[in-house]
């Protein structure tokens, strides 16, 4: 009898984990066609919008040019019409980027990446907006070694190095250190010929407590502010991002990790990937 | 009697009419009309409109009725032109490059349908330089309408130079093309002097290249440049185009070169020794040497790499060919023209999505520049 009660338990014990594990799954999969359908929409969006944010651009020029030299004399409207233009442009740089990783999310193919490459794109398209909220974004890339990952799909390397910066961007807002990032790619070393991804900040660091938990999903320091916040309250997310950076590098066979930043950083996140295998 | 105006085939008429009057403002402004496509393809078939030129957009998709693309009608005015049956007018591609990239790329196909392929990022980027270039292809049209024939001395008047220059500088395959193709119709003849001579680098080049192959930071050098370059004309271009298309003829540069140098090749010369033979031979103080991009090998620049120009954004890599990569093109370049060669760095990181690369140069290069 005794026998029979214990296989009970541990029958109704077996199907209790399974529940918590299908429930686990479910809610992963839901998230998965959430963030694939977002994905999607933004690509179709950003196809849709091309032309008319091109033709936006250049009537909005027209109406400043004209605009400017009709009040000439009216100092105050100068700079913010000014002002409008700059925003524009920071806009302009930063949609041009996104639209390139939404065409590079359309390509279904997985093939080896460079991670040379990726961080040359990052720069050229991030350079401007993070110039205009004052951050020093540097680059380190070899100049004759195009690190090329084992098959990816492309727009990956380019959401985890985006899903870095919008969070460094938090982190150096939050903090009073000279805005500073830098980001390189090399290979481990020659007897590891992984390739690396460093991306550091100067941000205000992340604690002892979360060391352990922010690759975990809708782990998040805070909750999202009013829209009348003032920025720095803004700096809050939704705790997805780096769950999709530690999916996207597990599922690449790679690691990612929190490691020693380079002096005068105060953040630095390491991504390992396995290289793509040489021909000789 | 109305304006002469281009006409600009595209299927979003409000974003279009953005395009047209950007390309209608300043001190080249052009006359640019939005035609629907289905409109332009019934009108400029049947000669109803006969337009400077048409500017056209390859994705054509936005109109209920329309299957095509700008392709098609583009050929189909190229056909009623070589028979004679409409106006001979330039064709210009004016798209986006996402669409280009999804109907074109890597089909070469259509290459020789445009006398121009200009990115609508362009008209924001560099209006005047768009205006300009749209002047300078109709100037061409106009020239080469005016000749029935082209003989030698059509041709030096064509090409601005003498005859000995023309022996000298010029290509023998280029005036048998240029011949033939006027025989043929404007067109094809204007295709050839637009793209195989004024747009490609071989016979000519343009301001940047002249600054590569002289060893010089044109920016950099600032007014010194500017007075360089004045004293560089007997070798600069005054052919039909010359004031839209700023060129100087490559060989004239080289025999020049020869001149100064004691009879050594300006190709063998590094980029300080060309820096310092041109601030002694001048006399001129702020010349700056060029310094090649990062992952582009070499100090005897001469080229420029052809995978960092087609960028919607081009950048002007220079590259020294012997440290380079060989690229070969996806239609045959006429024998005048230059060879294509890519930076190393920027070949690398594009092998594995361009075949076009030269895997042997790939992997010499690879070795020897591994630990750099």
């Amino acid at each position: 009898m005794k026998r029979a009660a214990e296989t009970v338990d541990l029958v109704e014990q077996k199907q209790e984990e399974l529940q918590a594990a299908e429930a686990r799954f479910a809610d992963e999969a839901a998230m998965l066609r959430f963030l694939a359908t977002l994905g999607m929409t933004t690509s179709e969006f950003s196809h849709e919008t091309g032309m008319t944010f091109d033709a936006f651009r250049l009537d909005f020029k027209r109406v400043f040019e004209v605009a400017a030299q009709a009040k000439r004399n009216d100092r105050n409207f100068v700079e913010q019409a000014e002002r409008a233009q700059t925003m524009l442009n920071r806009l302009d740089t930063l949609t041009s980027y996104l639209n390139a990783l939404a065409a590079a999310r359309s390509l279904r193919s997985m093939r080896p990446v460079s991670l040379s490459k990726a961080v040359e794109r990052f720069e050229r398209g991030i350079g401007a907006q993070a110039k205009s909220q004052e951050i020093d974004l540097r680059i380190e890339t070899p100049p004759y070694d195009a690190l090329y990952t084992q098959p990816m799909h492309e727009a990956e390397i380019a959401s985890i190095l985006l899903n870095f910066y919008t969070n460094s961007v938090k982190s150096l807002k939050r903090s009073k250190n000279k805005r500073r990032i830098l980001v390189s790619a090399d290979r481990v070393d020659e007897l590891d010929p992984r390739v690396r991804l460093r991306f550091s900040d100067t941000g205000d660091g992340i604690p002892d407590e979360n060391r352990k938990r922010i690759f975990d999903p809708f782990f998040t320091t805070g909750t999202a502010p009013p829209a009348g916040a003032p920025d720095s309250e803004h700096a809050t997310g939704t705790g997805l991002g780096l769950w999709i950076v530690d999916q996207i590098v597990a599922n690449a066979g790679g690691e990612v990790s929190l490691a020693q930043p380079p002096p005068s950083y105060s953040t630095c996140f390491e991504i390992l990937l396995p290289p793509e295998p040489e021909d000789d | 009697m109305t304006e002469p105006w281009w006409a600009f085939v595209e299927d979003r008429p409000e974003e279009a009419k953005s395009f047209a009057e950007q390309l209608g403002t300043g001190q080249q402004a052009l006359a640019v009309r939005v035609v629907d496509p289905l409109k332009a393809r019934e009108a400029l078939l049947t000669g109803k409109i006969v337009p400077i030129g048409v500017l056209m957009d390859v994705d054509l998709s936005a109109v209920t009725g329309e299957y095509g693309t700008g392709l098609g009608i583009a050929q189909d005015i190229r056909g009623k032109q070589k028979a004679h049956e409409i106006a001979d007018y330039p064709i210009i591609r004016l798209a986006g490059p996402k669409p280009v990239e999804k109907i074109v790329g890597g089909d070469p196909s259509s290459e020789d349908l445009f006398d121009l392929r200009i990115s609508k990022n362009e008209v924001f980027r560099d209006c005047l330089s768009v205006q300009l270039r749209l002047t300078g292809v109709k100037r061409v049209y106009d020239q080469l309408s005016g000749f029935a024939e082209l003989d030698d001395q059509m041709l030096d008047a064509l090409l601005g130079i003498t005859a000995q220059q023309r022996e000298e500088w010029s290509h023998p395959a280029l005036h048998s093309r240029l011949a033939d193709g006027r025989r043929t119709t404007v067109h094809v003849a204007a295709g050839t002097f637009m793209r195989g001579l004024l747009l490609s680098p071989g016979l000519l080049i343009d301001e940047t290249l002249l600054a590569v192959r002289l060893g010089l930071d044109r920016t950099g050098s600032g007014d010194a440049w500017g007075q360089l370059v004045q004293r560089l004309v007997n070798f600069k271009f005054n052919g039909t185009g010359h004031k839209e298309f700023e060129r100087w003829w490559a060989r004239g540069l080289e025999d020049w070169w020869l001149e100064i140098s004691g009879g050594n090749s300006l190709a063998s010369f590094t980029i300080s020794q060309r820096h310092q033979q041109l601030s002694n031979h001048f006399r001129l103080n702020g010349l700056v040497p060029l310094t090649m991009a990062k992952g582009s090998a070499g100090e005897r620049p001469w080229r420029l790499c052809t995978i960092s120009l087609e960028a919607d954004e081009p950048q002007y890599v220079p590259v020294d060919p012997s440290e380079s990569v060989r690229v070969t093109p996806r239609i045959d370049q006429p024998p005048w023209a230059d060879p294509q060669y890519a930076a190393l760095g920027t070949a690398l990181r594009a092998e594995n999505d361009d075949k076009r690369l030269n895997r042997s140069d790939l992997e010499r290069l690879r070795r020897k520049y591994r630990q750099v």
